[in-house]
């Protein structure tokens, strides 16, 4: 028996596309997948899309610590709204999370979040990349994924040492790969636009060298590793190739870096400060085709939000980090020229793999799935309003630009928790 | 014409160079008068807001104001709530707050004369941001090469020394390019811009093989810090590839001009004889700085009409 009938819409998941309303119970898995179903409660999607709902791989929630800035709370909101059902939340917030006790409280403040969240645990204690935090005593907690969003100057030798040490938890590292020697005081893509407004750049190269060696390694040990925020175009080449060699490898690309270029720097406005940076065009070009390919494994967001007033500093005194949530379905629709499906692929089916998710995210929608699902209208067009977002923060750095694409409902478990893009107040996941 | 702000070299274009050029003349002519004040900038309001250290830009545009009559409001760093973590959008809210015309802003961080104008309607004047620009120093080595040489067009202008973190090169290099010089920037690979391809200039990494046939060599400061950060293994090489040694400076052409912005560095960029040669203009700068200020002052908050009042009921 239905308690939630979506109906008229258009169903793609991994198996194709068809016209057929979707029946979800009360139990939160789809009942039933067919024509002229009926429930309680009918949400009329006619034209619209229905999908698996998305997962990122990459999204910051600043709690505990900087509350501030963001909680799990205020995050997933802007989450849900933009469509995830799912999020794996980075252990760089204040108080980091790199011991049992810490992971165990982080958890316990995941559940104020409307959607699903995996929390992960820091790769090295403190972030510092001195030494191996305790990734059994995590794991036995649950915690799937360790991640070192920066690696701080951590050597060749300890990044080995957590990949071989890692792989009897059955864990999956993910490696930021912007902390390179290249750049200690760099703010933007070193280039034409760098040189010219005297910013200190990053060049692409550092974020190559990181690559390079963590590709190296991951081949070497045989673990299993995601690479985050991939900017430059010839990174993406380095990762496929080390996966055609066998590395256990994958990556992912966030949103600006196949739609917005480093002209932007040029208005000084620190909006557009992000690690790794805006690039040029032609690397945008490059990126764009490369997730066409099927070469990138994911979509991910980095939502790392900034107080607002932090980033009405000058750009070099200003924090890096966007939000990202609400935008990434217009961002992959409006700047990828790509099917549907192949952006479903990167923004939910692929994703929900790497997280560990596939039993309940991504995939088929057949009966007696747990009903985690995005309804979203492909044709839909708006402008990004920073001011309107969910999140705590309202710095994007798609602020003003029109898009193509927006969610307009999101289940979480089955339960409604977006409804017109209006989040549902009795939409708390428990 | 009349601009708004003078941010950078683009806010004035050639059209505005020149008129800040020839008031300059005029202004010239008052600052040789026995009491050099006029009152054409009388009841304006300037504010002078330094987020980085500056005696000699401030102290400029401070006379160049006192000279104008214009009174002035001084938020410096060391003494003030900038101090005391205070944001920049609310300092300058406050500042514009009491009523303020322009506001003379140096800063570390480049392009923050542009993001002024979202919180005040005064006038920005861009004492220095970043690496990025440092415009009414390009102004006043244009009136000074334009005094020096009687005109800047054609001339080839040599600019050398620490290019990459250089505020005045690149305000030097858009305004003397509107000009019409020929320009060549001389500094071993470390201390360029990683990409000058867009820019309208030569590069070479040989100081001797460049300044033979120059018409003006400008030598930038070499901060001393730098032979920390290996953009040089010693001071002591850089002086000997990159140094304007009394060697050098006796090689130049008859009529070439040397050129700094100051504060110099005697004996490392500029050998410690040369700024006494005659064809040494390093002083002749520091008192047009002054003139042009006045220049850039009244073309902004000023009117012909002030100015000629001004003139007269001062003689």
């Amino acid at each position: 028996m239905s308690e939630i009938v979506l109906k008229g819409g258009v169903i793609v998941d991994k198996t194709g596309e068809r016209h057929a309303d979707i029946g979800i119970g009360d139990d939160g898995r789809i009942t039933e997948i067919g024509e002229g179903l009926s429930a309680p409660k009918t949400i009329d999607v006619t034209g619209q899309i229905v999908s698996s709902g998305f997962v990122d791989l990459n999204a910051h929630f600043s709690q505990p610590g900087n509350e501030k800035a963001e909680t799990f709370e205020t995050g997933t909101r802007s989450a849900v709204k933009g469509g995830f059902t799912a999020v794996v939340a980075m252990p760089d917030t204040e108080n980091i999370n790199d011991d049992a006790d810490t992971a165990r409280s982080i958890m316990r403040l995941g559940e104020t979040a409307l959607c699903h969240v995996e929390i992960a645990g820091a790769i090295t204690m403190g972030n510092q990349g001195e030494q191996i935090a305790p990734l059994s005593e995590m794991a036995a907690l649950g915690v799937r994924h360790f991640a070192d969003p920066l690696i701080a100057g951590e050597s060749d030798l300890l990044i080995r040492r957590a990949m071989e040490y890692s792989q009897r938890l059955g864990v999956t590292l993910h490696y930021g790969c912007s902390g390179g020697g290249l750049s200690p005081e760099g703010q933007m893509n070193e280039g034409t636009t760098s040189s010219r407004l005297g910013i200190s750049g990053i060049p692409k190269e550092n974020e190559e060298i990181e690559v390079f060696r963590l590709c190296s390694l991951a081949k070497m040990t045989g673990a299993r590793v995601h690479l985050q925020q991939i900017a430059n175009a010839q990174s993406v080449e380095l990762i496929a190739e080390a996966q055609a060699e066998g590395a256990k490898v994958t990556c992912e690309v966030s949103p600006h870096h196949f739609a917005l270029t480093e002209v932007m720097v040029e208005s000084f406005e620190a909006r557009y400060k992000v690690l790794p940076p805006l690039m040029t065009q032609e690397n945008v070009n490059e990126m764009q085709k490369l997730l066409h390919e099927g070469k990138v494994d994911a979509i991910a967001t980095g939502h790392r939000p900034c107080e607002n007033h932090l980033k009405e500093q000058p750009f070099q005194e200003a924090p890096f980090g966007t939000i990202g949530f609400e935008t990434a379905l217009g961002a992959s629709i409006t700047y990828l020229n790509s099917p549907l499906s192949a952006i479903l692929n990167l923004l939910s089916w692929r994703p929900a793999e790497i997280a560990g998710l596939k039993d309940t995210h991504g995939g088929e929608i057949i009966p007696g799935r747990p009903g985690n699902l995005t309804v979203f209208d492909p044709q839909k067009t708006w402008v990004v309003n920073g001011t309107e977002m969910l999140s705590k923060s309202s710095s994007s750095v798609f602020e003003g630009i029109q898009m193509k694409g927006l969610v307009s409902h999101t289940l979480v478990d089955g339960k409604l928790v977006v409804i017109d893009g209006e989040i549902q107040n009795n939409g708390s996941k428990r | 014409m009349k601009g708004k702000h003078v941010r950078g070299v683009s806010d004035l274009g050639k059209d505005g160079i020149q008129e800040i050029l020839s008031l300059s003349d005029h202004f010239l002519e008052v600052s040789s008068r026995r009491i050099p004040k006029v009152p054409a900038l009388r009841g304006r309001t300037i504010a002078w807001l330094f987020y980085e250290n500056s005696t000699r830009t401030r102290l400029s545009f401070e006379t160049a104001a006192k000279r104008l009559s214009a009174d002035s409001m001084n938020f410096s760093v060391s003494s003030s709530s900038i101090n005391k973590g205070e944001s920049l959008r609310d300092t300058v809210e406050t500042i514009s707050a009491m009523g303020v015309d322009a506001i003379v802003v140096r800063h570390s961080s480049t392009g923050v004369p542009w993001l002024l104008p979202k919180w005040t309607d005064a006038s920005i004047i861009n004492a220095g941001d970043g690496a990025h620009e440092h415009p009414t120093q390009s102004l006043l080595d244009c009136y000074t090469i334009k005094k020096q040489l009687g005109d800047i067009e054609g001339k080839k202008i040599v600019i050398a020394g620490d290019i990459k973190h250089s505020r005045v090169a690149r305000s030097n290099v858009l305004a003397f390019k509107a000009m019409g010089a020929e320009i060549v920037l001389v500094a071993p690979r470390t201390l360029l811009p990683v990409d000058t391809s867009s820019w309208p200039v030569e590069i070479s990494q040989d100081l001797d093989g460049s300044i033979a046939d120059a018409d003006v060599l400008y030598m930038l400061r070499m901060q001393l810090e730098r032979q920390k950060e290996a953009f040089v293994p010693s001071l002591r090489e850089y002086t000997n590839d990159y140094g304007l040694t009394l060697e050098r400076a006796k090689k130049l052409q008859k009529h070439t001009i040397i050129m700094h912005p100051g504060p110099m560095n005697r004996g490392v960029e500029i050998a410690s004889e040369v700024p006494e040669l005659d064809n040494a203009v390093v002083t002749n700068q520091v008192s047009n700085g002054v003139i042009v200020r006045m220049a850039v002052l009244y073309f902004l908050l000023g009117s012909g009409a002030e100015l000629s009042e001004g003139g007269n009921s001062n003689e």
